[in-house]
């Protein structure tokens, strides 16, 4: 029988962070911590889980791409930038907040844009920081395949955080 | 791009990364999320097994849907006399995140239905974004890249090329894009659990998904699950507009396929064929070149096949031949698009026998979505009527190809 409180409480914190870097919004992160739970009960149910953080990191990534991606539509069907209050709201000083907010808006928007795969073994990479080894075994691919998508998902970013720096915002 | 402006990018890359990893993060989460995060999962946890399933299995993705237009046109157009089936319904239920996440796959399908005299055997290539290839063990092969709204079918031995623009199948296409209402629709399937099978050499479990209401065109699907792997081993569709049974094996995720295998351009020495428009005058004209190749009655079956084609040289000039076929082409196209765009539910034939220009006699009836009575064309292909379900005439005859 699971202890599911005990992983909640130690995952948890883990698994919200996750979230949070790429939503900058704590409600935001706090729903995409639960989705990522319930989502790791239907999988436990079908197989023994070998890493609870890379599972649950990997859950929760996929599902904070997913609200990124569904607030970058929601942006565009308003015609306007994707609303800063949506963003961020961490701390540093209102300089550095705003300069936070930018990037965040930059990053996801560029993350939007990307494969949904592609997007995953970036963000699990280089944000969740799990090694190649780990991405492939939770994302069933061989190494040479998270090497690939990587490849892509930097190239990618590269175009186009490269036109958002031609524009003189390329550094957040 | 020169070497700097490469590195500059690179560092703006790099530059992010860095900057999102040290930005401070607010204290985090909250006692309150924590504990509405513990109760959902204990619910989640609690709930019925079979509802996992559902959930997994409502990975109908947009590849399904690309194929039955692909499998549609294949069939209809390339002259090599097959007929199957749209394709809806193919679940790849437990393997739903890989097959979904996969840059590529690829997989055999085995295709009969009644009276069909041998399968037919495609293999199938899919290659994000949205690239398909068939290619049938006859030799034909089929191209479809919806990005492009091109679909294209090659006959290396008449070296000719049908090319279709989606968007002159407007139900397909809308159904391709409607993925919500698709999962929407398996999920309402009740998908059952029918235990561990030994199956192509290994143990795996079987599962059943059942639409609702088994009208015209809804296949039921039975996917075994290695248990092992948990990899799938086997799809097996059955229904659909003809009764198709599809079996589909040999996945494989991942595979390296070379982007000009999508290429949906004409290759050089094909001549061009466009197929057209599929239009309900494609079913009228369709109908009464099927009763006049059969002296003058309906057919028991709607087939194009090599029987048909030899009917027709007898009957048709042949300067209008391959035009004539086409229009063949295009009726099941329009039928199958309607059908599997869910504009038409309860789509059944029933003219086999009926003579042409009997107005008493009914050749097909389908329930228009949205409408309480089915709409029934009788054998002068001039007179509809509305008629409730009760009032409609027991199934006479499906069969698809011979």
């Amino acid at each position: 029988m699971t202890d599911w409180e005990a992983i909640v409480a130690e995952h948890g914190p883990v698994v919200w962070r996750t979230a949070y870097r790429l939503l900058s919004n704590e409600a935001d992160a706090s729903d995409c911590m639960q989705e990522a739970f319930v989502a790791a009960v239907h999988v436990s149910r079908r197989e023994a889980v070998r890493s609870w953080p890379a599972l649950l990191k990997r859950l929760a990534t996929r599902r904070a791409l997913d609200r990124l991606r569904a607030r970058m539509r929601r942006s565009a069907r308003r015609g306007g930038p994707v609303e800063l209050a949506d963003l961020a709201d961490g701390g540093g000083g209102p300089q550095r907040r705003n300069e936070l907010r930018e990037l965040s808006e930059r990053v996801g928007r560029a993350l939007s844009r990307l494969p949904a795969r592609q997007a995953e073994v970036f963000c699990l990479r280089h944000l969740s920081e799990m090694s190649h080894e780990e991405i492939a075994e939770q994302l069933d691919l061989g190494r040479s395949n998270v090497r690939m998508l990587l490849h892509r998902a930097r190239s990618r970013l590269r175009e186009l955080l490269a036109d958002l720096a031609a524009a003189g915002r390329g550094k957040g | 791009m020169s070497r700097e402006n490469q590195d500059n990018q690179t560092n703006i890359v790099d530059d992010v990364i860095r900057t999102l990893r040290a930005a401070p993060l607010p204290d985090g989460p909250s006692d309150e999320a924590l504990a509405r995060t513990l109760a959902a999962v204990r619910a989640a946890d609690s709930a019925d097994a079979r509802s996992t399933w559902a959930e997994r299995i409502r990975s109908m993705n947009r590849w399904t849907k690309m194929g039955a237009v692909a499998a549609i046109i294949a069939a209809t157009t390339t002259g090599w006399f097959l007929l199957f089936g749209d394709g809806k319904g193919l679940a790849f239920g437990e393997v739903k995140q890989r097959i979904q996440a996969a840059e590529t796959f690829t997989c055999r399908m085995t295709i009969s239905a009644k009276g069909m005299t041998e399968p037919i055997v495609v293999k199938a290539m899919f290659k994000e974004p949205g690239r398909m290839r068939y290619e049938m063990a006859v030799g034909s092969i089929t191209i479809v890249d919806v990005s492009k709204g091109k679909l294209i079918t090659l006959n290396p031995k008449g070296k000719e090329a049908h090319v279709l623009n989606l968007a002159d199948v407007p139900a397909a296409e809308k159904e391709q894009m409607n993925l919500l209402a698709e999962l929407k629709a398996l999920l309402d399937g009740r998908p059952a659990d029918l235990g561990e099978e030994e199956i192509e050499g290994v143990r795996a479990r079987h599962y059943r998904v059942t639409p609702p209401r088994r009208a015209k065109g809804e296949f039921v699907t039975d996917l075994w699950v290695e248990l092992e792997t948990r990899g799938i081993v086997r799809v097996e569709l059955a229904g659909g507009t003809h009764d198709y049974r599809i079996k589909i094996t040999d996945f494989r995720l991942n595979v390296q396929l070379d982007d000009a295998l999508f290429s949906v351009k004409i290759p050089a020495g094909y001549s061009p064929v466009r197929v057209g428009r599929p239009t309900w005058q494609d079913v009228i004209g369709g109908l009464r070149l099927m009763a006049a190749a059969h002296g003058g009655a309906f057919p028991e079956q709607l087939a194009m096949n090599i029987k048909l084609y030899k009917k027709l040289q007898r009957i048709v000039p042949e300067a209008e031949l391959k035009e004539k076929w086409l229009m063949l082409g295009r009726m099941h196209m329009y039928i199958e698009s309607h059908v599997g765009g869910g504009l038409w539910a309860d789509w059944q034939y029933v003219g086999g026998g009926v003579k042409l220009g009997d107005r008493d006699r009914r050749v097909m009836h389908w329930l228009p979505k949205g409408a309480a009575k089915h709409k029934v064309l009788y054998g002068d292909l001039k007179r509809i009527e509305d008629v409730a379900a009760s009032k409609l005439p027991a199934r006479a005859t499906t069969k698809a190809a011979a």
